[in-house]
């Protein structure tokens, strides 16, 4: 045994001499093999900071995800959005301060043609950044796309009630309403934010991937588009870069030669760049670390009210065991949640405690929402006793994984006990979520948080209310798997309401349709804020609390312009 | 039976297994709620439009189908186009683009576990239950129980935020534009990596290193008056190490899998944050592409290693593998 294991001593050592050698080759190989990807990223991610040799400014933004897709016909995150909207120009501009801007037109038109059309007329002397002007086709092209159903675009529900579009003269084009739709411009800050030039998207033939999801412009957006910097590269999880349009139309701006988007999944990877320079400045920042953040001599913060409510989605859909279909037990529900201790617990008393579904200090919410005591103990007792559930009932509550939502849900599970309620949470990963709530009937309540993009109260009274199938609160919907839309789901028309409805749902749609077509805003206000009323009456969803919009950047940043809808990044100035 | 046999016989295995995760992973993806057309296109979308892109996509077609379309074009090495991480670009590319950071990770991790875990193991066994082997073990513990994760993120606090070194809050520097900040950028990512394996390394070659210093040719060595020195390195070390070779060679695979956290703590664009990716966006094709990748190092890893275990150990040969 011993001889045997001195004949292979000399081999083992010859061996591992050749594993040496060969581990060292195949690391060679290995990087000569991966060239064209490894160091497309390297400068970005690895600049600390500013300025390079060359003195170009550098503005280094950390994001927490990754866009999707850089054709501003299909973007439908946030994500896409903000990087997107320093490629292209809106049409009409929605600034910091909430309020409507011309973008790419010389003025906000008002409604012609009886209240049916708007005319939009574009600015002199707009190129594309391969240089092209911009003309009234390329204008009708970006419009007629995104209308166009075979396009499948993601934001079509954005441009709502526009039939067509005509060319009026080389410089104007012309929307053309089924009826009168006096909040368009409103809808359009989110519904066309960016003119590209005719063509471009690509024949459908030509695409990578399916309708809906990808066209030309998806993935490289080079030259496509009009605004202040333009698209230089995207590296998938690593960065996007862009750099100044030296043509832009917008005198004095942009003010820094470069921006580079950091992609940063993780929290602390983020706050530690932005702590050390190498992040010149992020709005994803948990609420946990906010503090933290404005004790750091370095660093400036900045907060502002925020777009996005949490709420509490309840299944109206009658359907066995579902204590949600009785109105009473809903409101029990509704009145047993406090607000204010979900903002001090969960937002560090950052936000806003809801008084139905619009701000509480705006003059768009009503006056009579904005009395009422919201958190109400005795009020949710009577409410149990009116059920036939004195002493409480028990339901699920699905809530988004990994999130700050499920300790909201605990919160909230602590507050329902008190008045005899038992919540059982369920967490699910959030597209299994939304696909148990959009596609059956077998939940109760899901929690959940929800951005609306565009400041019009009428937005928002559609946006999850009237959609014929993604419904968030099973009050109707449209799937074939499910009962008929209009099965006994949810409460009936007010018994006052003027006309023959089959259902609230029906009601709803319909005098939300009015809002949205009359130009006078105080009837505007009075039908919404019946709409307002009416939803609160019966507990369709439990809107809570709007969470504040949070930034934080290195003090060598200014200008940064931070707003409830839209913040702007394009003044900005970095030392 | 000779090495040859040994090797085709191994190579053979490696066709169900890679069939079996496949269909494994195929049949998951397929039953798992909230498919890639959902989250493609956002919560509030019209029912009609996720049905057309389902079928667009192919997710309407029966699971066998599925299947046969994938595996038919993987095999010839075709592993389609991203749906959602970029949509169009292929798959091949996406992974291609990646793996010189990942192996250069996982290398390096092995390598500094190698060369902390068989020193510590080795001066465990021979200074036994004195203040070195504790101090060994200790650190062994608190390698193996001290998450990769959260090690990063305190590196990443002191080097990066404390400190203010550039290179210590992540990201990463091509070895062919900055080979001395390629390495810079990764040595926290590397001690993040490799300090759990150094610690398995460092408790299997202790143990083995311990069973071996008890073995007569060892006493025989000794006896004969060869030093002691000689008779640890030359003698004990050598055979002791056999098995520890297994461990090192499996543990190729098993970073692949700690890089996936690594990545993410450090921002490296790497394979592992590409499936986190791929996983979070439902990329079907991606994350099977990934899955069959990392299936195939591991199997190869794995390969490896008995070849070599058969060509150290003869006995393994001997007796066919079994």
């Amino acid at each position: 045994m011993a001889s045997n294991i001195t004949e292979y001593d000399i081999d083992r050592r010859q061996f591992l001499a050749l594993t040496g050698a060969l581990s060292g080759a195949s690391l060679a190989g290995c990087t000569g093999n991966s060239d064209s990807g490894g160091g497309s990223g390297t400068d970005s991610t690895g600049s600390s900071g500013g300025g390079s040799s060359d003195e170009t400014v550098r503005l280094n933004v950390a994001i927490a995800s990754e866009p999707w897709n850089f054709d501003p016909a299909l973007w439908a995150d946030t994500g896409s959005s903000a990087i997107g909207s320093l490629i292209y120009d809106e049409v009409i501009e929605l600034t910091p301060d909430s309020e409507l801007a011309p973008g790419l037109v010389k003025e906000v038109p008002k409604p012609t043609n009886d209240g049916m059309a708007f005319d939009y007329e574009l600015r002199d002397g707009l190129q594309f950044h391969n240089g092209d002007e911009v003309t009234v086709e390329d204008f009708k092209y970006s419009v007629d796309w995104i209308l166009n159903p075979d396009n499948n675009s993601p934001i079509r529900r954005r441009i709502p009630n526009v039939e067509g579009t005509e060319i009026v003269d080389d410089r104007t084009l012309r929307l053309n309403l089924t009826t009168q739709f006096s909040t368009l411009n409103w809808w359009l800050t989110r519904g066309l934010e960016g003119i590209v030039q005719k063509g471009s998207r690509g024949s459908a033939s030509e695409r990578e991937g399916p309708t809906g999801i990808a066209t030309n412009l998806t993935t490289d957006p080079s030259g496509a588009g009009t605004g202040p910097f333009e698209f230089v590269e995207w590296n998938t999880n690593e960065n996007v870069l862009l750099k100044k349009n030296e043509n832009y139309w917008k005198e004095g701006i942009p003010k820094v030669d470069e921006i580079n988007f950091q992609i940063m999944p993780e929290d602390s990877t983020r706050l530690a760049n932005l702590r050390s320079g190498t992040t010149d400045l992020t709005t994803s920042i948990p609420d946990k670390d906010f503090e933290s953040l404005k004790g750091d001599p370095s660093i400036k913060t900045g907060t502002v009210p925020g777009n996005t409510t949490e709420v509490l989605y309840l299944n109206l859909m009658e359907a066995e065991g579902n204590p949600m279909s009785n109105v009473n037990n809903r409101r029990a529900v509704q009145w047993g949640i406090d607000a204010e201790e979900i903002l001090d617990e969960i937002f560090y008393g950052r936000g806003v405690a809801q008084q139905g579904l619009w701000y509480p200090d705006s003059e768009w919410t009503s006056p009579k929402l904005k009395e009422m005591k919201m958190y109400d103990q005795e009020k949710a007792r009577r409410e149990l006793e009116k059920a036939g559930n004195p002493d409480g009932f028990t339901f699920e509550m699905l809530i988004t994984k990994g999130s700050h939502l499920k300790d909201q849900g605990v919160v909230i599970q602590n507050q329902l006990s008190k008045i005899g309620i038992d919540v059982e949470i369920t967490t699910l990963e959030k597209s299994a979520l939304f696909d148990q709530v959009y596609n059956t009937t077998d939940w109760h309540a899901a929690l959940e948080n929800w951005t609306n993009a565009v400041p019009v109260v009428t937005y928002w009274l559609s946006t999850g209310f009237v959609p014929n199938d993604r419904n968030h609160n099973n009050w109707h919907h449209a799937s074939p798997d499910l009962p008929d839309r209009y099965a006994p789901s949810g409460p009936p028309a007010p018994e006052d309401a003027e006309g023959d409805f089959s259902n609230g749902h029906d009601w709803y749609v319909q005098t939300l349709k009015k809002a949205q077509q009359t130009a006078d805003e105080q009837e505007q206000k009075e039908i919404v804020y019946r709409l307002q009323e009416y939803l609160v009456e019966n507990a369709i969803q439990i809107d809570i609390a709007y969470s504040s919009r949070l930034a934080a950047w290195s003090d060598s940043v200014s200008d940064y312009q931070m707003g409830s809808f839209a913040s702007d990044i394009r003044p900005v100035t970095k030392d | 039976m000779s090495t040859a046999r040994f090797i085709l016989k191994r190579l053979m295995l490696i066709v169900p297994v890679l069939f079996g995760v496949s269909v494994a992973v195929f049949g998951l993806l397929h039953i798992a709620p909230g498919g890639p057309a959902a989250v493609l296109l956002g919560p509030l979308q019209n029912e009609q439009i996720i049905q057309e892109v389902r079928s667009q996509l192919g997710l309407d077609k029966p699971f066998y189908v599925q299947y046969w379309l994938w595996a038919s074009s993987a095999i010839v090495g075709d592993l389609g186009t991203s749906w959602t991480v970029q949509q169009g670009t292929p798959v091949v590319d996406l992974i291609k683009s990646r793996l010189l950071l990942t192996f250069e990770l996982a290398l390096l991790a092995q390598l500094l576990a190698v060369l902390i875990g068989i020193p510590a193991g080795i001066i465990g066994a021979v200074r036994q239950n004195k203040p070195a082997d504790h101090l060994s073990r200790i650190g062994a513990l608190s390698g193996i129980s001290i998450p990769n994760f959260w090690l990063g993120i305190v590196l990443i606090m002191v080097f990066g935020v404390t400190f203010n070194f550039d290179w210590g809050t992540g990201g990463w520097i091509s070895p062919f534009e900055d080979p001395v900040a390629n390495l810079q950028h990764l040595i926290l990512p590397v001690i993040a990596l490799g300090t759990a394996r150094a610690a398995i390394i460092q408790r299997m070659t202790r143990s083995e290193m311990l069973e071996t210093m008890n073995q007569d040719y060892i006493r025989t060595a000794r006896a004969m008056g060869i030093s002691e020195r000689e008779v640890i390195l030359k003698d004990a070390t050598k055979n002791a190490l056999i098995p520890v070779v297994t461990v090192i060679g499996i543990g190729i695979g098993g970073l692949l899998n700690g890089a996936v956290l690594t990545e993410t703590v450090f921002n490296l664009p790497g394979l592992g944050k590409l499936f986190i990716t791929a996983i979070a966006r439902r990329d079907f094709e991606v994350i099977r592409a990934l899955v069959l990748f990392i299936t195939c190092v591991f199997v190869f890893a794995n390969l490896s290693v008995d070849v070599l275990y058969a060509y150290l150990n003869p006995k393994i040969r001997e007796d066919g593998g079994n």
